[in-house]
């Protein structure tokens, strides 16, 4: 028997990919720019988030992405902003068709920004396009200044670094400058913001970074 | 472990591109920035391909190395410093390292067989 070759050059994640190109036009139609937030599970994603939406001025929409339960969606709610929330079930990242249904029940189109919370991860969130337009990259300081060594592929996709829990950072327990060249080594263009959501450090110059790609 | 999903899409586009016939072999080509345990996604291939038309087949996979692409020269190359060794130009993105593709099936040509 003769094998057949057939040439496929087929890319593993189109379906999701196609997804992805139809939340972008649905929200490039709405007028809203989307950001994908990703970080280890703790690295305090829905505090930084909660710290920006008491600063930005526009209506903004939280999709709130987990694999049980929906403490996080109540904990927007509770300070008056909108949320909603995808259980993964086992999943350990968001796809794009996820996105796509929740977002077909969204009725009130006058958001500016979709913060999307992916679930805690640094690995697999990385290769699924979700229809947003940037990517977001929290590393906590607790989380030790490896983490750009030890997980390149999340932080060379991101569009900015935050370094969150930066009240915690102690000279002889983590050094910045191995940190950062950890990102240069991946990522040259991300800008890192150093935040704190005890202290409030970096949450304006993070939220004037977001105002600045806002489209 | 989203190289679980990543399996059900392999397996998926698989049977599609092959319209059930039985593959021999499967070429994948997984960058090196595309956070993709290959042995991982072997391990599911291996355990969730039966009654598919990849059961049994073997399985190829190329790592393609991270590297930088000079859209002025057109040139593939590694740096540290994300600078184009042929024209100086500050290179921003990666031109390579992110594959996850099937490159190619092979079939077993039932029309061949005698």
């Amino acid at each position: 028997m003769k094998p057949m070759q057939i040439k496929l050059n087929k890319d593993i994640l189109s379906k999701n990919n196609l997804n992805a190109q139809e939340v972008r036009q649905f929200l490039a139609a709405w007028r809203i720019t989307a950001f994908n937030i990703m970080a280890s599970p703790g690295a305090g994603k829905t505090s930084l988030i909660l710290g920006a939406l008491k600063l930005i001025k526009h209506q903004v929409l939280v999709i709130e992405g987990d694999i049980a339960s929906s403490i996080d969606t109540q904990k927007i709610k509770e300070n008056g902003f909108d949320a909603l929330q995808i259980n993964t079930g086992g999943s350990c990242h968001l796809t794009a068709s996820m996105i796509k249904n929740i977002l077909s029940e969204v009725k009130d189109h006058t958001y500016k920004l979709l913060f999307i919370e992916n679930v805690g991860n640094l690995v697999c969130p990385a290769p699924y396009d979700l229809g947003e337009n940037y990517k977001i990259i929290i590393s906590s300081v607790p989380e030790g200044d490896d983490k750009p060594y030890k997980y390149p592929k999340i932080f060379s996709v991101a569009d900015v670094i935050l370094l969150n829990k930066i009240d915690l950072i102690n000279p002889n327990d983590y050094n910045y400058e191995y940190f950062e060249k950890g990102i240069r080594a991946v990522n040259i263009r991300a800008p890192i913001i150093r935040t704190s959501c005890k202290t409030g450090e970096g949450l304006q110059e993070w939220v004037n970074w977001l105002y600045h790609n806002l489209n | 472990m989203h190289e679980l999903s990543l399996a059900r899409e392999i397996i998926e586009i698989c049977h599609r591109e092959s319209t059930g016939k039985k593959i021999k072999q499967l070429n994948l080509r997984i960058g090196e920035f595309s956070s993709v345990s290959p042995e991982s996604l072997l391990f599911y291939l291996d355990n969730i391909s039966q009654n598919s038309s990849l059961e049994g087949a073997k399985i190829h996979y190329e790592i393609i190395e991270a590297s930088l692409l000079c859209d002025k020269c057109g040139v593939y190359f590694k740096t540290d410093d994300w600078i184009c060794p042929f024209c100086g130009k500050t290179i921003t993105e990666y031109g390579a390292g992110r594959e996850l593709e099937i490159e190619s099936i092979e079939l077993i040509d039932e029309t061949d067989a005698n």
